[in-house]
């Protein structure tokens, strides 16, 4: 777990912009996804909101209304100051790719509706396991799969982008190959091929916008089953 | 059409998407600076204090002490950023009440009172006034990552950095400072400015990401 080599980050304007709250729910999801498995991006995301902790307290002191302060004092009454956070917590899915369950981002299980095990998951023609996530801002999707060793995917292109962070196993492409904590976003102009390891297959979570537009006869069938 | 409904608008649409133009911007209210400032001298060392004597004897003068130094700046942050007058409030009253029941978790040798004040407030303004959820690691959702030493982000705030800070961004080339404000203190996407600045897209992402590479290695330096 400590040797993971990520060689694919969000671009610096991505992170600065997810430090300021400015990134999108889906957006927000699969960053910090990255950056739990990833010490060079937390120490950035550290940085920019050092950023954002200078700007607050340079503002100038606008007047608060006089009854907030006792308002405040009423809310907080009887509440107790909670004991320090404890310094772990651990998600698991099982997944027929392994034995032993996945570890992942504990953001990820809120969006899992209970469905721990990918056995309960969607299933393509071609044996693609799959669970939709569902945001409130309908212009971003997301998708977690769970792809059998070796399995070359259908080319496709997006609308919009999309971003894809490996939390199992990996996958190549044209352009190289993805590790466990790589984070891939790909242009609304590229068209790609990916296949899933070879050894371990792949689960990753996609985000994207837009809709995925695959080619070829096998990419229409996968839109008619709604891969 | 009445600001509050231009308001209600803006918030059904998740952006902060005002119209305004660079050169006169204006907040959805009027911004009414305290005159009197003299605490800009108050030390991390003793907001940090504060910190722990609210977590371990949940002193109300400390509570108090945090309370007058960040609740008139929050409420300028947020306002800048879009938020109404009680808004504002509500959301600087949730940071509050996080910083009373939270205080145990702030690590000094990690962050400044500001910036852990700054993350929480970022959270729950977005929680509050965007109502969609958002999603940053916290200290309890280390499970995955290869832990960061805290000797690395041991820095401590000091009143040199802010004044840096600022005056990095007033020396900015005019247009580049603008911009890096726009998208970073007043949430506006690339394509918002690029559309209401009349700038090409391309450009206003160079001129931003100059801008951010001096403002990183200013960061780092520090």
């Amino acid at each position: 777990m400590n040797n993971l080599k990520i060689s694919n980050h969000p671009s610096y304007d991505l992170l600065f912009n997810h430090a300021m709250g400015n990134t999108s729910e889906a957006e927000s999801l699969i960053i910090s996804c990255h950056i739990s498995y990833c010490g060079t991006c937390k120490k950035d995301l550290a940085k920019f909101e050092k950023v954002g902790g200078i700007y607050l307290s340079n503002q100038d002191k606008v007047k608060l209304s006089s009854s907030l302060w006792d308002n405040t004092l009423k809310e907080i009454e009887g509440l107790e100051p909670e004991p320090q956070q404890s310094n772990y917590t651990s998600s698991t899915i099982n997944s027929s790719l392994l034995k032993n369950t996945i570890k992942i981002p504990s953001f990820l299980t809120e969006y899992l509706d209970n469905k721990c095990s990918t056995d309960s998951w969607s299933s393509t023609l071609n044996n693609v396991k799959y669970k939709n996530i569902k945001f409130n801002n309908k212009d971003f999707k997301g998708r977690l799969l769970e792809i059998p060793p070796g399995k070359s995917m259908p080319a496709h292109g997006h609308e919009s982008y999309e971003a894809t962070l490996v939390l199992h196993g990996g996958y190549s492409d044209e352009k190289g190959y993805y590790n466990k904590g790589d984070l891939v976003v790909a242009n609304s102009d590229e068209v790609h091929s990916p296949v899933s390891s070879e050894k371990e297959g792949c689960i990753c979570l996609v985000v994207y916008s837009g809709s995925l537009k695959f080619k070829g006869l096998i990419g229409s069938i996968l839109n008619l089953s709604r891969f | 059409m009445c600001l509050k409904r231009i308001l209600d608008i803006i918030r059904e649409k998740h952006t902060m998407n005002l119209q305004y133009n660079i050169n006169k911007f204006k907040p959805a209210m009027k911004i009414n600076k305290l005159s009197e400032d003299n605490d800009f001298t108050v030390s991390n060392d003793h907001l940090s204090s504060c910190l722990h004597d609210i977590a371990d004897n949940q002193n109300i003068d400390a509570f108090k002490t945090i309370f007058k130094y960040f609740s008139p700046r929050l409420k300028s942050y947020l306002i800048k950023l879009g938020a109404v007058d009680n808004q504002a409030e509500e959301v600087i009253q949730e940071v509050m009440i996080a910083v009373w029941t939270k205080s145990a978790s702030y690590d000094q040798s990690k962050s400044s009172v500001g910036t852990w004040i700054y993350t929480i407030a970022r959270n729950k303004r977005i929680d509050k006034i965007r109502k969609e959820k958002r999603h940053y690691l916290s200290e309890s959702d280390e499970g995955l990552e290869i832990p960061v030493e805290s000797t690395q982000e041991k820095e401590i705030f000091s009143n040199e950095i802010s004044v840096k800070l600022k005056k990095y961004i007033d020396n900015l080339p005019k247009e580049q400072g603008k911009l890096l404000k726009l998208s970073y203190f007043y949430d506006k996407t690339h394509a918002d400015i690029s559309e209401e600045l009349n700038i090409p897209l391309g450009t206003v992402k160079s001129r931003i990401r100059l801008a951010l590479t001096k403002m990183r290695h200013l960061v780092e330096i520090n």
